[in-house]
This record gives structure tokens, C-alpha cells and sequence, in this order.
């Protein structure tokens, strides 16, 4: 039995605003294994994106506990990166820079930063942008650094916000592909949280559904097949996705609310 | 490229100016508006004896810039990222921020004397003012998100004034202090003016009294490549320190 890397148990999370409070998670019970990649899906507004702050440590739960690695989170934790749907990176630092900044937060002298993060871009395929400044790479480049000063970090838990949904198609695929062959090679755990299908079912050995309102988990599905790029082309992964398609669609059985799940 | 355009921009800007001037000149016909080449005569004789002026109208504005400058952003930033200060600050800075602080001037005069002090407290105070403004809206602007993001790489407050806040706000400065260049001559100008007998603004002022309108504008054409010079350094630097955004023009 591999080792829990996450563990959420009865989490509830309100955000409470001047005129109103938010029931964002409600009784959000979730386990995930070491080097385990899952996928949440959800329709927007049910909380996923809430689920990845309160794993990074941004936010504290309401009720409920979140361990990460067995321990009861105090607040960010250096190993765990998370990365944003706008990427996160400051326009006012060169590419390399920006890929750096964990590094340089954690203290570590610039030359071996850099380097480090040379080695991250590397990886991921954009050292020859170095020296730019973000607002010259494209969206597909951008999330490339995003992972870039991740893997500078060494992270062993990677939480994704909707990583790809802001990319045209084919940089898309590339990106799936990216995403796939570094988790393979660096077997961190991984959270994706997505509004898409096909990206829960290719990059999801586990897919967690959600509802919204307050954020529940719906249903866990098993996805074994999910591994490498080519599991797309199989009757298996089509199969995955008309039945997530189904269970999304339809305005799930034995439950209250109506607006569920819209996509 | 640029560079030779920007030059080329300055010559074409002079040539207007010297054109225009002389039109009004000969419009006007009165010895209170010299021919150009009259005042520009005078200048080249008058500025050996210039030098001193200009050197202690320039020290009194570049101390003041930067001690209205730093002190500005550092409140501004700060209020604009604290909840607690800004419940303060903001209403107290609506209250100050309109007053013309000029009208201190007389005040300052009793209470600082006639060297350096009043310019330098006046100027400072102006560029403060509009530095703490400017740098308060600015930290406001900041994107929770990017911060968020830097926060979950375990940036202390320290870490996220440093890697996000005060870069974000650098390009807002530095306009502001653009804007404030030509305030702060007017200001220098008044101060020195009704006070003391150093800095440019007494020599004009001086040269006024004397009735020798070829010599104030000496001073004048001084006081101008005064402002001049202070616009193309906060160029300079800000072409040094912000070099990722996109350039306008
Ligand atoms: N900072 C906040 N303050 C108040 N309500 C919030 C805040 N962040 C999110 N919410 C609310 O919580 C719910 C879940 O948000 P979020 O986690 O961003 O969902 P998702 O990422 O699935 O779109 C939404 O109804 C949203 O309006
Ligand atoms: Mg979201």
C-alpha cells in the first residue's frame, strides 16, 4: 500500500463576505496516494478551485482537516506547487527569473537558482526563452513556465487550476503530452482540476465529480487505463467519456439541487 | 534608431519654440520679451555666473525628489496593502491630498529660514503627496492571483512587497514623478523666489528687479534646461529599472 500524500476528511470551507456568506465545500472527504494523478471536475463555481487552495495551505477549512504527507497543513508548504489558471508568473521578471522564484524565496543564492532553473526550462522545452519577459511567450509557453519553476522546486505534489482550458487545440495536446511524460518521469502526486472530459479522462487515474453549492464529491471514478497520449485513441478512454458525459449531463440522481451541474 | 529620433524630436521641439518665440517677440515689441538670440547671448555670458545657482536649485530638487519619492512609495505601498492603515490613511489622504501646498510657503519661511530647509520641506511634501497616491492605487491593483501564487511558493509579506508589490507599482511611480518634475520647478521657482538670494529662482527674480530682462531670461532658459535635465534622468532610470514593460509612444 503506497502512502497517502493528501488526505481532506469532512472538510467544509464558508467564505464569508460583508452581505453574504458562501458555502463553498461541504463534508469533502478526499484521499489521494503518493504519485497518484487524479482529476476533479466540476461545473464552475462548485469549489475545485477552492479544493486546490486549501491543499496549497492558502486557505484553512472551516471545519474538517487537511493533511498533506501526514501532517496537518500549517499553512504553504515548499514542496507543494500549485499553479494557477493565469499561470502566476510576474511580468517583471525575465522567464528565467520567474522559474527561479521559488528557489530565491526558499533563500537559495541566485547563480544556483538559475542554474536550477535553467535545468527546469530544459525540461520543459523553453530554455532558449530565458531571457524574455512573459508577456512575449504564448499561453502554451506560459503554462510550460508555470511548470517550469514547479520541477525547479522539486515538487513532490503538483495542483493544477484548469492548466490547459485557455489554450487552442493542438497546443493543447502538446501540453497533455508534456504533462503526462513529466509526471511519469518525476511521479509526483498530481490534482487537476478541469472543466473538461477529456482532460479529467487522459490525465485522471482517479476522476472525482463534483457538485456545486456546496462543493460535494458526486462520485469517484476508477480510470486505469489513463498513463500515456495513445490511451485517447482507445475504445476505453472513449467509453471513460461518454459515461463522465452522462453522469455530468444528467441532473444526478438522489440529488436536491437543480442547477448542478451545467456545462 | 531610437535614440536618434528622440535627439532629432528635441531639435525639431527647440526650433518651434525658438520660432514662436521670436513672433511673439517681434508682436509684442516690449523689452520685458527679448529676441531669442538676445537672451540666448546672455545666457552664454551670464552662465559662469549661473553655475552656483544652478547647483544648489538642482541639489534642492534632486533631495527633495528623493526623499518625497522614497518616503511616498513606501507609505503609499503599505496603505494601499493594509486593511488597518488604509482604513486611516485613505481618508486622511482625501483630506491633505488637494490642498495646494504652496501656500505653506510663508509658514515654512518663518519656521525654516532661508537656506535650503523651505524648498526642500515644500518640494518633498508636493512630490510626496503625489507619490503616496499614486503608489496606494497601485498596490491596490495588484492581482490577488499573482499573489496568491507567489504566496504559495511560501513568500513571506516581506517576500511578496519585494518579488510583487513594489515592481508592480515602479511604472506608476515613475510617472508620477514624471508628472511631478514640472510641479516641483514651479514650487523651487516660488520658493526661491520671494526668499533668500541663491538658486535660480532669485537670480530670475533678481535680474526681474534690476529691470535687465536679457539676463532673466538667462535665468528663465536656465530654469528650463533645469526641468528638462530632471525629465531625461527619470528617463534614464526608469528605462534602467523597468525594462519588462511594453514602451508606449
Ligand atoms: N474569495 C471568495 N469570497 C467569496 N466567495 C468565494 C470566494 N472564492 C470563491 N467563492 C465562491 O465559492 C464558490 C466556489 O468557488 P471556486 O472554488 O472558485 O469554484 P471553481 O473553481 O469550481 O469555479 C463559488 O460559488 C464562488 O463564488
Ligand atoms: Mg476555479
Amino acid at each position: 500500500m503506497s502512502k497517502t500524500a493528501i488526505e481532506l476528511s469532512g472538510v467544509s470551507l464558508k467564505y464569508r463576505s460583508e452581505q453574504k456568506e458562501t458555502l463553498a465545500l461541504d463534508n469533502f472527504s478526499l484521499e489521494v496516494a503518493a504519485g497518484e494523478p487524479i482529476a476533479i471536475i466540476g461545473a464552475s463555481g462548485c469549489g475545485k478551485t477552492s479544493v486546490l487552495n486549501l491543499i496549497a495551505g492558502l486557505l484553512k477549512p472551516t471545519s474538517g482537516t487537511v493533511k498533506v504527507m501526514g501532517e496537518a497543513l500549517s499553512g504553504p508548504r515548499s514542496r507543494t506547487s500549485l499553479i494557477l489558471q493565469d499561470y502566476g508568473l510576474l511580468p517583471w521578471k525575465t522567464v528565467l527569473d520567474n522559474a527561479a522564484l521559488g528557489l530565491i524565496i526558499q533563500k537559495m543564492p541566485v547563480r544556483e537558482a538559475r542554474a536550477r532553473a535553467t535545468d527546469a526550462l530544459r525540461t520543459v522545452g523553453i530554455e532558449e526563452f530565458a531571457r524574455s519577459y512573459p508577456r512575449e511567450l504564448s499561453g502554451g509557453m506560459s503554462q510550460r513556465l508555470a511548470m517550469a519553476r514547479a520541477m525547479a522546486l522539486d515538487s513532490d505534489i503538483m495542483l493544477m487550476d484548469e492548466p490547459l482550458s485557455a489554450l487552442d487545440a493542438l497546443t493543447r495536446e502538446e501540453l497533455q503530452k508534456t504533462l503526462i511524460d513529466l509526471w511519469q518521469h518525476h511521479s509526483y502526486t498530481q490534482v487537476l482540476v478541469t472543466h473538461s472530459i477529456e482532460e479529467a479522462a487522459l490525465l485522471g487515474r482517479r476522476i472525482v465529480l463534483m457538485t456545486p453549492r456546496p462543493g460535494r464529491i458526486r462520485q469517484v471514478i476508477e480510470n486505469p487505463g489513463m498513463g500515456d497520449l495513445d490511451y485517447r485513441h482507445t475504445t476505453e478512454f472513449h467509453d471513460m467519456c461518454r459515461m463522465l458525459r452522462e453522469l455530468l449531463m444528467n441532473k444526478g440522481e438522489g440529488s436536491t439541487t437543480v442547477e448542478e451541474v451545467v456545462l | 534608431m531610437a535614440r536618434f529620433k528622440r535627439i532629432l524630436g528635441y531639435v525639431a521641439a527647440t526650433v518651434v519654440t525658438l520660432l514662436f518665440w521670436a513672433g511673439l517677440s517681434l508682436a509684442i515689441d516690449n523689452p520685458a520679451l527679448p529676441m531669442p538670440q538676445v537672451a540666448l547671448a546672455q545666457f552664454a555670458e551670464s552662465l559662469p555666473a549661473m553655475i552656483p545657482h544652478l547647483w544648489i536649485s538642482l541639489y534642492r530638487i534632486v533631495v527633495s525628489m528623493v526623499i518625497g519619492t522614497v518616503s511616498g512609495t513606501i507609505l503609499g505601498l503599505f496603505i494601499g496593502r493594509s486593511h488597518l492603515a488604509d482604513l486611516i490613511g485613505a481618508p486622511l489622504l482625501y483630506v491633505l491630498y488637494p490642498i495646494p501646498k504652496i501656500v505653506f510657503v510663508p509658514v515654512l519661511l518663518v519656521l525654516l529660514g532661508l537656506g535650503n530647509a523651505p524648498a526642500i520641506a515644500l518640494i518633498s511634501t508636493v512630490i510626496f503627496f503625489q507619490t503616496v497616491v499614486t503608489a496606494r492605487a497601485a498596490a491596490k491593483s495588484i492581482s490577488p492571483d499573482l499573489v496568491q501564487s507567489v504566496r504559495s511558493l511560501g513568500a513571506s509579506r516581506i517576500d511578496v512587497a519585494r518579488h510583487v508589490v513594489f515592481p508592480s507599482a515602479l511604472p506608476s511611480i515613475f510617472t508620477a514623478l514624471r508628472i511631478s518634475t514640472g510641479t516641483a520647478v514651479a514650487v523651487l521657482f516660488v520658493v526661491e523666489s520671494i526668499a533668500g538670494n541663491t538658486g535660480v529662482g532669485f537670480y530670475i527674480v533678481n535680474a526681474w528687479g534690476r529691470i535687465d530682462y536679457a539676463t532673466m531670461f538667462a535665468g528663465i532658459i536656465a530654469m528650463a534646461l533645469l526641468g528638462v535635465f530632471l525629465y531625461e534622468v527619470i528617463n534614464f532610470v526608469e528605462n534602467r529599472l523597468v525594462r519588462w514593460a511594453p514602451k508606449p509612444e
